[in-house]
Parts: C-alpha cells; sequence; structure tokens
C-alpha cells in the first residue's frame, strides 16, 4: 500500500482510478481509512464473492507462520509498526486487478503470501505502453 | 475465473458509509482494483 501511495501522482496522472475492496467489516473499515488516511474508496465484499470470482485464494498455515514470516512481522513491530487487530480471516490473500477504459482486464495478479504484490511500477508500464 | 483479455466481472459493492460503487462507474478510465488481505 505505501508503493501505491508513493505513486499516487502518477497514477492520477494516468488517469487511474484506484479502488480498494477489503472483506472486513464496515466499523474496520472505518478504523482502517480514518487511521491511514487513505482517501480512495474502500468497497466491501463481506462475503468475499468478489475475491473468489477473481481467484483469490488462501494462505496456509506454513505460509502464514513459517520462520521468515514470522522474522519479518517481528521486523516490523521493532521498527514501530503496531499489528492491527486481526480481521475475519487471516488466510484470506489479496490481489491486483487492472482494468483498460473498455473494461477488459489487463492485469491479473493473484497473491500467493500475504507479501506477494506487484509492482506498481510494472502496473504504471502497462498503462503507458498502451499509449 | 477472469484473467487477462477478458471482461472484468461486474459488481455492485457498498462502502463503509453505504454508498454503492460499481465497476462501470468508471469505465473510460483505467481501473485498480486492489484485494485486501485483512484490514487488521
Amino acid at each position: 500500500m505505501a508503493q501505491l501511495r508513493d505513486r499516487e501522482p502518477t497514477l492520477k496522472s494516468l488517469g487511474i482510478v484506484v479502488r480498494l475492496i477489503t472483506f472486513d467489516s464496515p466499523s474496520m473499515a472505518r478504523t482502517y481509512s480514518s487511521g491511514t488516511g487513505v482517501e480512495w474508496p474502500l468497497l466491501l465484499d463481506e462475503n468475499a464473492g468478489l475475491y473468489q470470482q477473481y481467484g483469490m485464494g488462501k494462505a496456509d498455515a506454513w505460509t502464514l507462520y513459517n520462520p521468515v514470516a514470522l522474522a519479518r512481522y517481528l521486523y516490523l513491530i521493532l521498527t514501530g509498526t503496531r499489528p492491527g487487530r486481526p480481521g475475519k480471516d487471516l488466510s484470506q490473500l489479496g490481489g491486483d486487478v487492472l482494468t483498460d477504459p473498455q473494461g477488459f482486464i489487463r492485469f491479473h495478479h493473484a497473491c500467493r503470501t500475504p507479501l506477494d504484490r506487484p509492482r506498481v511500477e510494472d502496473l504504471i508500464e502497462i498503462v503507458r505502453e498502451s499509449g | 475465473m477472469a484473467l487477462p483479455s477478458q471482461k472484468a466481472i461486474p459488481f455492485e459493492l457498498p462502502d463503509s458509509e453505504g454508498k454503492k460503487h460499481r465497476l462501470e462507474d468508471f469505465f473510460g478510465n483505467w481501473q485498480l482494483l486492489v484485494f485486501h488481505r485483512h484490514l487488521g
């Protein structure tokens, strides 16, 4: 998300509309929006139906709690990132879908681990290359 | 599952204030749908 916010001016200049989607509750969404100051709309897909339609998977216990992941969580805590309240489903993974102005999917990424996200630069490149 | 070059999946989802958002609201623009993990 930080990477995305850093490139917000570029995304805006290219006419890319960002919409965030969560399966968490409305109250958690409000807390998230006010706590982070994110201005993009946060849409609620509480039964994760759109997640499933786009093939966003679930992480197994090893993926969530392997030594590398635990070390990463510890690093985040030690460097000042406070863990929040767990949401509804810790295993649900995210992903990204980029659609063109005609409504066709130009990029689809279903995360394989909690830290697996596409590079924002790659998404920007797809839009730039399309002219 | 929808794949690149296929038509995006239509949706109508509310935000936390109850306002409805649809895929077609921003036809004419590129759209990036960012599916979050849990928000905690």
